[in-house]
């Protein structure tokens, strides 16, 4: 988590977890979306609060159940007194065929990650930045270039892919290793065209930024590109499917559709979140 | 008839014997006297050869002020910065090897300098600026990218030259590769890491010390039309080439390439004033250290060797609340081998040079 906070020139996001909750929620995996859930009983669901739950299980090193046992019941150094007596043996180390409950023999969808372009380029910087991104194909620009302060692309690139690797790939490798079925990783939605729309339905940690001004359109959709470019090649890295946004929910310029917009500034809705499960069922099963 | 000579009632440090002190090596100290002192707020900016990087670093651990306009966008991670050359100098202007290279910049900063090739094709769809080849790992994805950050480079580098109070500029080589058509020089031959060599087009020169110190002056001069006060240090990097031109053992090259250099700055120091040479060359070639400042390539300069140059540095020029001696990060590496690593790892510098044999 702490990672995810550190990327951020909104250093001043200040409650991390509340990114999570809503990225969760707002992606429509709770709510009404967990009846269609229950239809792929195959498929383990993971994001990044969801990954605080099976993580420290996952890959062998059992020391990690027993820091999440001391961290749920303020056990201090508990684990550490039990490593130094010899107290944990091989008989503790969990069978590889099940982590908390779950059966090795599914698939696995992450949805880590998500805000990263977000945090980013959904308000201005301080410091106005553009880049120059080499697959734009969309008539979308804006007018102030010149006087912004031009970011080469690899540079974002890196950024981007420094952060993901360390955010989510890295602590997501076991896992991707221990399901035997197929693991896929969502990229997030395409941002959402209007400014107007954003502004009305502004996160209130995006308010406490120091700029209130919301990024040019073309800047957002670059940045959701990228980034999107950043995951399909840390997919391939870690040998995963990256599974895009789903055509139908696109615009032609690359922007989320209006009807799939949620009711604040960076998330799809549910109906978005069927077409989702739809192109999952389509790949997975 | 009295006994005398001329060399009588001379201060020590004239004498071979009596000019390193008792106690070991690491106490050799070239330097006699300096014509400035270095506040802790004045604003230091630094460019030349792979050595000055050394240099630019020690500075700003040391509490100089090391002056950087151009540190990179602030929502960028420091890790991706440094692997993309900012901080290194105060602006991304990579290695200026030459004189020459120098007062090209000087000129692409101040005025009228426009090449006629100035972007070259490098792998992948990718571009490669002639003048910073390695400033971009990776190269540019336009263009027009490379342009615009080449531009913007300018504007950050016009600021801290502008503003500077002590230029440091290391002197690394006399060979260089030049554009016949309008003298473009560039910090590696073209091909080596972009473009490709056309001998109708391109050209090799080794500057002679009339070159250098002519295109040295003109600098000087060019730079303190703007800013009248500023101090200059000349140095010359101690690292020996990594491959020469001529039909020549390198190491005879590189030995003619310091000697060109060293007498060039001297003769430059000579005629302007506040301008001091250095003796960092002659700290880590000095016969005493019997060339363990040298890396296993004989070649890449050892950290204990960059701190030593830089304590005298310390020494001479520091004054106010600069702290002589050791950085902490050498201090530890000498008593943990996996720091040593580390530091090694800090101190690993953008040399364009390396990438002839790439």
């Amino acid at each position: 988590m702490s990672h995810i906070g550190a990327l951020t020139h909104a250093n001043q996001l200040k409650e991390e977890p509340a990114f999570s909750l809503i990225n969760l929620r707002r992606l429509g995996i709770r709510g009404g979306w967990l009846n269609e859930q229950r239809k792929l009983k195959d498929v383990v669901f993971y994001d990044s609060l969801s990954n605080k739950e099976l993580f420290p299980l996952i890959g062998g090193r059992y020391h990690r159940f027993f820091e999440a046992i001391e961290s749920f019941f303020h056990l201090n150094r508990l684990s550490s007194i039990f490593f130094r007596w010899g107290w944990l043996s091989k008989r503790r180390k969990p069978k590889k065929t099940r982590i908390a409950g779950v059966s090795a023999k599914k698939h696995f969808v992450s949805m880590m990650g998500g805000q990263l372009h977000n945090i980013f380029g959904l308000m201005e910087h301080t410091v106005k930045f553009t880049f120059h991104f080499p697959l734009d194909q969309h008539d979308e620009t804006f007018t102030d270039c010149m006087e912004r302060t031009q970011i080469p692309y690899e540079v974002i690139y890196a950024h981007f892919y420094e952060h993901s690797k360390i955010a989510i790939f890295e602590p997501l490798k076991d896992t991707f290793n221990f399901f035997e079925g197929k693991s896929v990783h969502l990229c997030p939605p395409p941002p959402i065209r209007s400014n107007e729309y954003i502004r009305q339905n502004l996160d209130p940690y995006f308010k406490e930024l120091p700029s209130s001004e919301i990024a040019p359109p073309a800047l957002r959709l670059r940045l959701y590109q990228l980034y999107c470019l950043v995951l399909k090649d840390l997919c391939v890295e870690y040998g995963i499917v990256c599974l895009p946004a789903p055509e139908q929910a696109v615009c032609e310029k690359g922007f989320l559709i209006d009807d799939f917009r949620n009711n604040d500034c960076t998330h799809a809705n549910e109906k978005y979140g069927s077409l989702v499960f739809e192109q999952l069922k389509g790949y997975l099963l | 008839m009295k006994f005398s000579n001329p060399y009588l009632r001379k201060p020590n440090h004239q004498f071979w014997k009596k000019a390193f002190g008792r106690g070991g090596e690491s106490l050799l100290d070239p330097v006699v006297s300096t014509s400035f002192k270095i506040e802790n707020t004045d604003r230091v900016v630094t460019a030349g050869s792979c050595f000055a990087q050394h240099v630019a670093r020690y500075l700003t651990n040391a509490g100089f002020n090391h002056f950087v306009t151009e540190k990179g966008h602030p929502a960028i991670s420091k890790k991706v910065l440094r692997e993309f050359n900012y901080g290194i100098f105060a602006a991304r202007y990579g290695n200026l090897y030459t004189s020459r290279q120098l007062l090209q910049f000087l000129k692409s900063v101040y005025g009228d300098f426009k090449p006629l090739d100035d972007a070259w094709k490098g792998k992948a769809e990718r571009w490669i600026d002639p003048f910073r080849p390695n400033i971009q790992p990776g190269g540019f994805v336009s263009k027009q990218e490379l342009l615009q950050d080449r531009r913007q480079m300018l504007g950050f580098a016009r600021e801290a030259l502008s503003n500077a109070q002590v230029f440091v500029f290391t002197l690394g080589l006399t060979e260089c590769w030049l554009d016949k058509r309008d003298g473009s020089t560039y910090p590696l031959a073209p091909g080596v890491s972009g473009g490709s060599f056309d001998d109708e087009i391109h050209e090799f020169k080794n500057l002679s010390v009339d070159d250098i110190v002519g295109e040295m002056k003109e600098s000087i001069q060019l730079l303190r039309e703007v800013n009248p006060e500023l101090k200059v240090i000349l140095t010359v990097s101690p690292v020996p080439l990594n491959a020469t031109a001529l039909d020549q053992h390198v190491w005879v090259s590189t030995t003619y390439s310091k000697a060109v250099l060293r007498v060039a700055a001297e003769q430059i120091c000579k005629e302007f004033d506040r301008i001091d040479y250095f003796p960092s060359y002659e700290i880590i070639t000095a016969p005493h250290h019997k060339s363990a400042y040298y890396g296993p390539d004989f070649r890449e300069i050892q950290p204990q060797g960059v701190e030593h140059v830089m304590r005298i540095f310390l020494k001479h020029y520091g004054q106010g609340d600069i702290q002589e001696g050791v950085p902490e990060e050498i201090q530890d590496s000498r008593e943990n081998d996996k720091q040593t690593q580390k530091i090694e790892g800090m101190l690993e510098v953008l040399c364009d040079e390396e990438s002839i044999e790439q």
